[in-house]
């Protein structure tokens, strides 16, 4: 990654910017601290114009809006994994244009949409309306009539709990002309009609008091109740004719989706190039801006640099400078960077450990997940994948990375003797009375359980000093030599020594001696290196690194993890296996057996080729990175047209 | 049938009880994944990979139980006359995988439907929250080994 630092014409400016956004190499800094520095801002203002941005998002959202109003009313086919669409300079230009007919077909959705929205809402208080109205279809006066001169009406609700025929009896008592009708009944309340002479109005009321009635309110409706009902349902059938002919015109502006998303995208690479702007500095002529961009790429760049005579200096950054990262690996490696990543990007002076992740990725990935059939159909379906969508970046790379570990599955597969657990050898005692054995290349970890651990946890060690030795690999470019033998070779000699001492007398006699005095020495360096270069209690630390033992033992332990998710994997296949043959030796017993086979091992593969990603993401995070790596490197972000549907790329020549 | 054979019938028991706590923990995460399809029903196939995480302790525990099953001839039709001591333990070869299962399926429970709020807030960090979920599931990959190799020792 070299820096690299222009000037150049005012006048060019837009030219370059675009050109730089089509080879796509140059990450720009923000240059606004640069500002604060007073001999900077005595030359110097910041560039950009904000307004533009603020623009070119509003349009875009707006845009974003009725692409997402369209989507509702499209019918046709969605893929299952959003790809963007490859399309050439000339077809998007041609779709795009200036962009005016597109905005107005955004402006048109955008439109029919809320009024979509306004009718739909109207629509609704009718329907309460009509449904408040629909308890007093009996009641026949108008509802803006409140009585005679001296007769008055009135309408209300009474609770279900509330007897009528008591309340009317009361009614009577102090007021015997009023007339007390119930027009009808819910599941809530009862609604009734009362007429009384206005004179006697306030003792009817005081009888209702008690017994829960509320009067019905009808704000301004006028006419009775039935010629209301009718109006409404007339004015909502219009709603919904014309809710269906603006539905009609939204499906047919749907055939512009593509354009539309064209039309985004354009507006979005206008968007990031203004917004680009207002990282760079400028004086009235001339602008300035520095960046990153990788070594290998700095030709094309320059040339065109040169093309406008912009003045330029690439330089190498300084040691400590933090510097964006660019992962350089062979493309077997690539797909494991998505698994990096998700930790975190490696420090610029880091050493990337992509390439020895990816060897150990791999190797604990088709142990974790032996089986022949199902590494198989990992691979397959993956492979498939990738040839049918057009994956970019990170999904890319992890669907890849999947792909290639479902090879190594199929190795272990056959060093285990595993398809689709012990499938055949089931088959073929079932409905043949013959046995079908596969043979393992090397051994079956359900016979030898402990040879199988054993493998694991020397892996481990393997893998854990692997981890050391990157870790002692940088001390030493470091030129700290002494570091890397007290806190990384001191510890090999321990472990090592320890593991001979305990079983070394079976690899080769006096083995247990060798460790014997290895691991004294290991121990003596731990202890003794803090004792001679640290003071006061600082000498005694070294007691408490060798402690440190018990995480290397939790370390190793950890990765018997590769056996168990192996055995779960094979041993639920079995268990599968087993139960789909219970149903025995018939034309029955084969669909059932195909049928429970099949459920079962399709459950058995999706648990296990997550749960094997996932551990074996572990092992990886937890405890090979625990040993070196420090990551928190920023990605390098380079100007690019980063849009979101379509990918532009020049003719074909 | 003799006691031992009980017994040992018993271990595959306790071994299954590992459900218990995937069923609850698979519940936990499902309830934090509905609230999240709730605001965002795109975020299905990713909630459903994290809800089904705390299901695995109930595979282990069928797991066992499957395999002491097998051992003792119970599921082939010829159950075998075990001893005592012999049925003893086959019950505690059920107990690390049922017990440790239970516990750390809730545990893992939980976590799960963290790392569900989680992609809700940031739709590109799944595999994040699957490895803080591994993380408690380590427990009773441990267990199951234990339980595994303890009944894979037993000489009938």
């Amino acid at each position: 990654m070299n820096k690299i630092s222009v000037i150049g014409l005012e006048e060019d400016k837009d030219n370059i910017m675009t050109r730089l956004m089509d080879i796509g190499v140059v990450e720009i800094n923000d240059l606004t601290d640069k500002l604060t520095d007073s001999e900077w801002s005595a030359v110097v203002t910041r560039d950009g114009d904000e307004d533009e941005v603020s623009r070119l998002d509003a349009q875009m959202s707006d845009v974003m809006m009725a692409l997402e109003t369209l989507d509702k009313y499209d019918l046709s086919k969605h893929p299952l994994f959003k790809t963007r669409e490859v399309i050439t300079t000339d077809v998007y230009k041609a779709a795009v244009s200036d962009g005016s007919r597109l905005r107005e077909e955004v402006d048109q959705v955008l439109s029919l949409n809320e009024q979509l929205g306004q009718l739909k809402s109207e629509e609704n208080s009718l329907s309460s309306t009509r449904a408040s109205l629909l308890p007093w279809t009996s009641y026949d006066l108008p509802l803006e009539h409140d009585g005679t001169h001296s007769a008055r009406v009135f309408l209300g609700m009474l609770p279900n709990a509330a007897d009528a025929e008591v309340i009317r009896s009361s009614i009577a008592e102090a007021s015997p002309d009023t007339e007390l009708e119930v027009l009808g009944q819910n599941e809530d309340q009862q609604f009734i009609c009362i007429i009384c002479m206005r004179a006697e109005e306030d003792k009817v009321y005081d009888v209702l008091k008690g017994t829960g009635f509320s009067p019905a309110v009808f704000k301004s409706m006028k006419g009775t109740v039935q010629e209301n009902l009718t109006i409404i349902n007339s004015r909502i059938e219009e709603i919904e004719s014309g809710r269906s002919q603006l539905e009609k015109q939204l499906s047919e502006a749907t055939s512009n989706i593509g354009a539309l998303k064209y039309y985004y995208d354009s507006l979005l690479i206008r968007r990031d190039k203004a917004e680009v702007s207002s990282s760079l500095l400028r004086t009235k002529k001339a602008f300035y801006f520095d960046g990153w961009l990788p070594r290998d790429l700095q030709a094309e760049v320059t040339k065109t640099l040169d093309e406008f005579g912009c003045w330029y200096e690439c330089t190498e950054p300084e040691r400590g400078e933090p510097t964006p990262v660019l992962l350089h690996n062979s493309s077997l490696v690539v797909p494991f960077e998505s698994i990096t990543s998700m930790y975190s990007l490696p420090q610029a002076y880091e050493v990337d450990p992509t390439p020895i992740l990816a060897a150990f990725y791999w190797l604990f990935y088709g142990m974790m997940f032996a089986d022949i059939a199902y590494g198989a159909i990992l691979s397959i379906v993956c492979f498939l994948w990738l040839h049918k969508y057009k994956l970019e970046g990170m999904a890319y790379r992890l669907i890849k990375c999947l792909a290639l570990c479902g090879i190594s599955s199929v190795i272990w597969g056959f060093l285990y003797g595993s398809c689709f657990g012990n499938l055949i050898p089931t088959m073929g005692e079932t409905f043949f009375n013959q046995s079908w054995a596969i043979n393992a290349l090397w051994f079956d970890p359900l016979q030898d359980p402990m040879k199988a651990l054993l493998l694991s946890c020397i892996l481990g060690i393997v893998h854990l000093f692997v981890g050391m030795g990157i870790a002692a690999y940088t001390e030493i470019r470091n030129g700290h030599i002494m570091d890397a033998v007290t806190q990384q070779f001191d510890w090999y000699l321990l472990i090592i020594g320890l593991i001979l001492w305990i079983g070394g007398d079976a690899v080769l006699p006096g083995g247990a001696g060798a460790g014997k005095i290895m691991s004294i020495i290991g121990a003596a360096i731990i202890v003794g290196a803090p004792a001679v270069k640290n003071k006061g209690i600082g000498h005694l630390s070294g007691i408490y690194d060798l402690y440190g033992i018990t995480s290397y033992l939790g370390d190793v332990l950890s990765y018997s993890r590769i056996l168990a998710l192996g055995l779960a994997g094979s041993v639920i296949a079995q268990v599968f296996n087993k139960l789909a043959s219970l149903f025995g030796r018939s034309i029955l017993g084969l669909i059932l057996f195909i049928l429970v086979a099949l459920i079962g091992h399709v459950l058995n593969f999706a648990i296990n080729a997550l749960g094997a990603y996932v551990h074996d993401c572990r092992l990886q995070y937890v405890e090979f990175f625990g040993k070196f790596y420090e990551g928190g490197g920023d990605a390098f972000n380079p100007f690019e047209k980063k849009t979101k549907y379509v990918k532009i790329v020049k003719e074909e020549q | 049938m003799t006691l031992g054979l009980s017994l040992a019938v018993g271990g595959a028991a306790i071994a299954a009880l590992a459900g218990i706590g995937s069923a609850i923990g698979v519940g936990i995460a499902g309830e934090a994944a509905a609230g999240v399809m709730a605001e965002d029903p795109k975020k299905f196939g990713q909630t459903i990979v994290l809800q089904a995480l705390p299901g695995t302790q109930g595979i282990y525990g069928l797991l066992i139980s499957f395999l002491i099953l097998v051992k003792i001839g119970v599921m082939g039709g010829n159950p075998l006359d075990l001893t005592f001591s012999q049925g003893l333990y086959f019950l505690f070869a059920g107990m690390p995988v049922g017990l440790v299962g239970i516990w750390s399926a809730v545990a893992q429970g939980k976590t799960c439907a963290a790392g569900i709020m989680l992609i809700s807030k940031r739709s590109t960090e799944l595999s994040k929250g699957m490895v803080y979920g591994a993380m408690v599931e380590t427990y009773a990959i441990l267990s199951l080994l234990i339980s595994f190799l303890m009944w894979n020792f037993i000489k009938l």
